[in-house]
């Protein structure tokens, strides 16, 4: 008799590697766009045009494709994950898709680098916290999560392959996970368009406030600490 | 000028004021109500509005008053943080001035210092009258020219002057000499200024 495979223990959907790859695939095109710029232009036309139309193809499809559903409910329901509130399973993929999600939306009003997230990465790191009871509730559990994230390879050049940060580079990683942690804590707006207004605002302060990442991440206490702040303040 | 609504239905308003999201919320209504009045036009970086909140938040906490009696009086000096983070930090750039702007007028003698003070009176005000059922009376200074250049003279070189010219502004006593200290007790200091001994109840 054939065993019965194991059901993986985090992958609950199979569209989260897919989307990563597709993350990939845009990013790849993006970059080679870039670097391959000078070389294009020495292409005689049509050659050239149809050269920058492929690459441009592939980007659009990619950057279309990567995007998994995130309405109101699943930005309430990845906090609740986040603070212990809600430590399901249901609540753990929501907290994977909105974090990438905003990951996402800040790297689109940044210039921080071509740095990619693993939504099957953090959403493995995320079903460690299934249980509540290990990790305590709040704003220290969430620090613990965010740590574990940023420390981990899911945020990087190639996620999982080559992490590739610079230490200018993590220093905007660490804000902008800092931004996405204070905006997942705080009090709820009443559309996915504030929540969207209400993430740029979290980057404005957490940048405002010159914090000194370094230290926000060795010291989960002041971390704490400094979530329950911002959050507060937002 | 309508400021947003508290988040809880219960809590005061000063106690909005201080989260970014109300303080952005109300500072953009602030630049549509005075581009609609001044005909003048704004441009506000948020990313310098998130400044100001913050260094405003530092100062307001540093001193922040533990006795209850102070904090009517700390809502001007408040004020006068959030007035002094502004100009220092300056988040908003006129884009236009209004066509055949007479240039005696505050609005239009300094477009954007004109829009900070609307503002911060605006808040200070609201406050007051919304946490401590009382009224501010503003000065008719306001409207002078030649304050207003003093005004803009001595926050460029000294921007902890502007807690006091809001005093000023606002119809209170000023504090020349340390304007970015609060003092304690301040609200009994003024009491004194405008009863008459003999009208106090004796004390011990």
């Amino acid at each position: 008799m054939t065993p019965k495979l194991p059901v993986p223990g985090f992958l609950s959907d199979i569209s989260m590697p897919l989307r990563d790859a597709l993350r990939g695939v845009a990013s790849v095109a993006d970059v080679t766009e870039d670097v391959l710029a000078p070389a294009a232009q020495l292409l005689p036309e049509p050659l050239s045009s149809q050269f920058r139309g492929a690459l441009g193809s592939l980007e659009s499809a990619g950057k279309r494709l990567i995007h998994a559903p995130v309405d109101h409910s699943s930005v309430a329901s990845a906090s609740q994950f986040l603070t212990g509130e809600d430590t399901g399973r249901d609540a753990m993929v929501s907290a994977a898709r909105v974090v990438v999600f905003a990951w996402e939306h800040l790297a689109e009003g940044g210039d921080d680098g071509p740095y990619l997230i693993s939504e099957t990465i953090a959403a493995e790191r995320l079903s460690h916290y299934l249980d509540a009871e290990s990790s305590g509730p709040g704003a220290a559990r969430a620090a613990r999560i965010l740590t574990d994230i940023r420390n981990s390879s899911a945020i990087g050049r190639a996620p999982g392959l080559v992490k590739g940060t610079t230490p200018e580079g993590q220093g905007k990683i660490d804000l902008a996970l800092l931004a996405i942690a204070s905006w997942a804590l705080a009090k709820r707006s009443a559309t996915l368009e504030e929540e969207d207004v209400l993430l740029d605002l979290a980057m404005a302060l957490v940048r405002a406030m010159r914090i000194d990442t370094d230290r926000t991440f060795s010291d989960p206490e002041y971390l704490s600490g400094l979530l329950t702040e911002t959050a507060a303040h937002l | 000028m309508t400021l947003p609504p508290s988040p809880a239905a219960q809590q005061p308003l000063r106690k909005s004021a201080q989260r970014l999201r109300w303080f952005v919320d109300a500072f953009e209504k602030q630049v549509r109500n005075t581009e609609a009045q001044t005909k003048n036009s704004f441009s506000v970086d948020r990313d310098a509005l998130a400044q100001v909140f913050v260094e405003w938040l530092q100062a307001f906490d540093a001193q922040k008053p533990a006795r209850d009696e102070d904090k009517e009086a700390y809502v001007g000096f408040a004020a006068g943080l959030m007035l002094k983070a502004l100009v220092e930090n300056r988040p908003v750039k006129l884009a236009h001035l209004a066509e055949r702007a007479d240039e005696t007028n505050p609005a239009y003698f300094w477009p954007e210092g004109y829009l900070y003070v609307a503002f911060c009176l605006n808040v200070r005000g609201l406050v007051l009258e919304a946490d401590f059922q009382s009224t501010q009376e503003l000065s008719a200074v306001l409207s002078e020219a030649r304050t207003w250049w003093s005004f803009r003279e001595n926050v460029s070189e000294d921007p902890s002057l502007a807690i006091a010219f809001l005093d000023l502004f606002a119809g209170d006593e000023p504090e020349w000499t340390a304007p970015g200290l609060f003092k304690s007790g301040r609200i009994h200091e003024l009491a004194g200024r405008f009863y008459k001994e003999d009208t106090l109840p004796p004390t011990d």
